[in-house]
């Protein structure tokens, strides 16, 4: 008659019931004429049936209590509550141990910490032997220093004067810090006792206040006061020095 | 929650799911743990669902896909495991254990578990070839050809049954 003849997923398909009109209406016609092919289709009808009957009443069992759609969206929803609470503890720990962490961090170098040591190494540096020498600025006149420090910091406090208690400026010095420029003072009694006035922008990591340090036979007391900080550093077992350190901090005791 | 779908729907699914996952499984606490993850993931992805497809079928598919990760989790697990055993444990369930323990659905269980999905999804279950390529995530063809073979495996393992039972007992 025709041609036509299916292949082997043809008359798979034709048994599932799975081809469109024509190719069914060829396929029909197919099989009138060839008796093994039909029962090769039939065959595999049958075998489909087979197994649709021996898995009608699978599973034999009640479905379970905990396969119910309520129950798994109830279940979803409490364990998605306790993700988010042991996500929050996680993170609140997290965070209470980087900043606790931190805290050390920041005491255990707080401690080690010298505020304005570079004050007291220019002291030990450049106030020995002859100031003179060693310095920029070399100048007594008090009005030229303040102009020189004027010159380089901005709204520097105005130069103390120590000539009340015998020290009278000698000249100045630029210094380097890591935040720009530092500049010290020089001062020097009539018995060629030297003290060092300091200035010097905050550096990054501390800021302290007002405090002292004696380092050795260096008093150092600093403060901070606008933009900067300053530091005075003189000799500290000294009975002409004493008055002037009580000038600079005036609640100083008596000693 | 879910906008095409309700508690309802499912429900009346259930039956043929647990089916499914059995045919998969073959065991019938595994089968019940494969619906309830399938269910798990269908329930908190509902809005992904592509919206023209077939709730079952969608189903289907997302229970497929758990079964097959879980099977390659197994596969690697038992790898890791004989490192230290040194061979390779017998995985295979012993016959009390199976629940598809009528006759007619032993030769269907010794069947690979891609023929038993597949021939569930198109002969019980009555999918389109189309809808048993997507929840089986294979191409058409692959469709025919697995079916094809499946049939004829399953027709070999139904013929030579019936001459050899007696025997086997006489062993």
């Amino acid at each position: 008659m025709n041609a036509f003849s299916p292949s082997e997923h043809d008359l798979h398909a034709y048994a599932d019931g799975q081809v469109d009109e024509t190719l069914r209406r060829q396929i029909e016609t197919y099989l009138e004429s060839h008796p093994e092919a039909a029962r090769e289709v039939e065959l595999l009808r049958q075998e489909s049936q087979r197994l649709r009957a021996a898995l009608d009443n699978v599973p034999a069992t009640e479905t379970p209590a905990r396969l119910d759609p309520f129950r798994i969206r109830r279940e979803l929803r409490a364990r998605s509550q306790r993700r988010m609470a042991v996500a929050a503890s996680l993170v609140l720990t997290l965070s209470l141990g980087t900043l606790g962490g931190w805290q050390l961090r920041d005491m255990s170098m707080r401690k080690t910490y010298l505020p304005m040591a570079d004050a007291t190494q220019a002291y030990r540096l450049f106030a020995v032997g002859d100031m003179a020498q060693k310095a920029d600025m070399k100048t007594d006149q008090p009005a030229q220093l303040q102009s020189w420090l004027n010159h380089h910091f901005v709204q520097a406090a105005p130069m103390p004067d120590f000539s009340a208690y015998g020290f009278r400026p000698v000249g100045g010095r630029l210094m380097a810090s890591d935040k720009g420029a530092a500049a010290m003072v020089m001062y020097q009694n009539d018995q060629g006792q030297a003290i060092v006035y300091y200035v010097r922008p905050p550096g990054e990591l501390f800021n302290f206040g007002t405090g002292n340090r004696k380092d050795g036979n260096l008093l150092t007391q600093y403060w901070r006061q606008g933009r900067y900080f300053y530091a005075v550093v003189s000799p500290a077992d000294s009975p002409s020095t004493l008055p002037l350190q009580r000038a600079v901090e005036p609640d100083r005791p008596q000693s | 929650m879910s906008k095409d779908f309700n508690d309802n729907d499912l429900r009346e699914l259930l039956p043929r799911l647990r089916r499914f996952a059995l045919s998969l499984t073959r065991h019938e606490n595994s089968a019940d743990d494969l619906v309830q993850s399938c269910l798990e993931r269908a329930l908190s992805y509902g809005d992904r669902r592509r919206d023209d497809g077939d709730l079952r079928a969608w189903l289907f598919q997302i229970m497929y896909r758990r079964f097959v990760d879980g099977q390659r989790r197994a596969k690697r697990y038992a790898g890791l495991l004989s490192l230290f055993a040194g061979r390779e444990e017998e995985l295979a369930p012993s016959a009390e254990d199976v629940a598809m323990s009528r006759a007619a659905l032993k030769d269907f269980g010794k069947l690979p578990a891609e023929q038993r999905a597949l021939l569930v999804l198109v002969s019980v279950e009555g999918l389109s070839y189309q809808e048993a390529a997507d929840a089986l995530d294979i191409p058409l063809g692959t469709v025919m050809s697995r079916l094809s073979r499946a049939r004829k495996a399953l027709r070999a393992l139904n013929e030579g049954q019936p001459a050899t039972p007696s025997l086997r007992i006489l062993k």
